[in-house]
């Protein structure tokens, strides 16, 4: 496997690069005001009170509604966690990691329409954006290589008479509350963090950014 | 929409169902009762003290049925400075301090919203400051502008109350206004000076585009100064004496200092990211410890058959 190295930044001072940007965010402006479900054991949930997530820069914009969940959604989205744990805790290190690289790879492949996203849900500009969807990939990327290394064999003072070994074991279930200022680097390396070492997770990101 | 994005790119890739799942819901509704819940093993947290503070005093609580003490993993707010000492490229230091205080509108944990200057140099700072923070713009984040609105309504009023007080505390160099006629949260590139290093702005966490200038008697004025909030996130220092720079490792008391460069802009891997005192538990995202945080060990000992 190749060391790890950080994602390079786009270099938005080349013309075509900005323009290609700007055509992301005509693309994802297009898309404007859908309504995205909660997403609990894989299946797409939805409640009866709405949040809309509003464009800063011109307030009258939608970016997208989304739902308001109560306690009772909380309370399933925790059993689906619960549930999930007893498989996904016996996960080899080495698999769970791969989907960390995976992830990262769709990301690269869509990265100017997340980083159009962000553009128009919280006003970062095209750089600002760009850093913060390059940490997410890094975020993937890193985690998973360091998952492989707390997988594997553990340093320990050998005892004669004794084969002995320190292994790590994931905690449960977590509940990841991400911010709103750095929407997916943050979000995701939170989340993919805990994924990675087995854990599973209820994610509810900041009210200013679904 | 940036959690969504994240859970269905999961979903495509094939996570098992229940692995990840996403609730859009309000602190006070879902997020209480998460943090509460018995069976919730660990909270992961980012965001403003106040919050971090609430949720590690829900989680220490132990629930009927609850049968472990539940780790709160807590990045928290910052009052970040930058000192600027006389032995310095004046230049330099206030390109980093725009970027480093104006980047996303001063939106940022590790944003600077204090710097804190040698009174040799403080009046010539000051003027090159002003020019260059005068020369930022503002606008739709689609034109690339460097500057675009702060996120929302209630961050908006926030931060137009804090220009409120600096201009109590202080002396107005830039902005001290919302931008009117846009149909969006827009307010200009905001800095004081003369702010003394217990007033308000001084201390407490602004989140947006407002700077506070704070004068030093010398550089070890400077790091008192700069050591003197309830906060320890990030922290940099300007200035070409190699003697300074040894003080500054060893006594500014932040979880990531940078060295004559600009206190944002972390990098995974190289710049392991977390602080200090009420800037949260120094979790040192992107760095070797940080899984850690998610795992527990066991040791296993068999004995060897003769």
């Amino acid at each position: 496997m190749k060391d790890f190295t950080n994602e390079i930044y786009l270099d938005f001072t080349q013309p075509e690069i900005a323009t290609k940007q700007r055509k992301a965010l005509d693309r994802v402006r297009e898309a404007f005001g859908k309504e995205y479900p909660n997403i609990i054991n894989g299946q797409k949930v939805v409640t009866i009170g709405k949040t809309n997530s509003i464009n800063p820069a011109n307030i009258d914009e939608t970016i997208g509604v989304f739902q308001k969940s109560g306690k009772d959604d909380a309370e399933l989205a925790m059993q689906a966690a619960l549930a999930a744990f007893e498989s996904w805790k016996n996960i080899p290190m080495k698999k769970r990691a791969d989907y960390l690289f995976k992830a990262a790879n769709v990301i690269r492949k869509r990265r100017l329409e997340i980083n159009a996203w962000m553009i128009s849900e919280v006003g970062k500009n095209y750089l600002e954006a760009d850093a913060d969807t390059c940490e997410a990939i890094d975020f993937l990327d890193f985690y998973a290589r360091e998952a492989l290394r707390y997988g594997g064999k553990q340093p320990i003072i050998p005892i004669i008479g004794e084969k002995n070994e320190m292994i790590y074991l994931p905690l449960g279930v977590g509940v990841v509350i991400p911010p709103w200022n750095f929407p997916f680097a943050i979000l995701v390396g939170m989340s993919a963090a805990a994924i990675v070492c087995g854990n599973t997770v209820v994610l509810k990101p900041s009210s200013d950014s679904q | 929409m940036m959690g969504w994005i994240f859970s269905e790119i999961m979903r495509e890739i094939g996570l098992p169902d229940g692995v990840l799942n996403f609730l859009v819901a309000s602190g006070a509704e879902a997020g209480d009762y998460l943090v509460q819940h018995p069976k919730t093993r660990f909270i992961s947290f980012t965001g403003s003290m106040e919050v971090g503070l609430r949720i590690n005093e829900l989680a220490a609580k132990a629930m009927p049925g609850q049968i472990w003490i539940k780790r709160v993993v807590a990045e928290m707010g910052g009052k970040d400075s930058i000192v600027v000492d006389s032995e310095t490229d004046i230049e330099i230091a206030v390109k980093g301090v725009v970027a480093a205080a104006f980047g996303f509108q001063g939106q940022k944990c590790s944003a600077c919203s204090r710097v804190i200057v040698d009174k040799s140099i403080y009046d010539k700072f000051t003027k090159k400051l002003a020019k260059a923070v005068s020369q930022l713009q503002v606008d739709n984040p689609i034109t690339d502008s460097f500057c675009g609105p702060v996120v929302s309504a209630k961050a908006e009023k926030s931060i137009l109350n804090y220009i409120e007080i600096g201009k109590q505390e202080g002396k107005l160099l830039n902005g001290g206004n919302k931008i009117e006629g846009r149909n969006g949260y827009y307010i200009e590139p905001t800095v004081f000076a003369d702010i003394a290093p217990t007033a308000r702005l001084a201390q407490e966490e602004i989140f947006g585009p407002v700077l506070a200038v704070i004068k030093s008697e010398n550089f070890e004025d400077g790091l008192a100064i700069a050591n003197n909030t309830i906060y320890g996130l990030t922290g940099a220092v300007y200035t070409d004496n190699k003697e300074k720079l040894e003080r500054a490792r060893r006594d500014f008391f932040v979880g990531n200092l940078y060295l004559n460069r600009k206190c944002t802009g972390a990098l995974v891997g190289g710049n392991p990211f977390g602080g200090f005192n009420m800037s949260g538990t120094d979790s040192k995202a992107g760095g070797r410890d940080y899984l850690l945080l998610f795992l527990q060990a066991k040791s296993i000992s068999e004995k060897i058959k003769k």
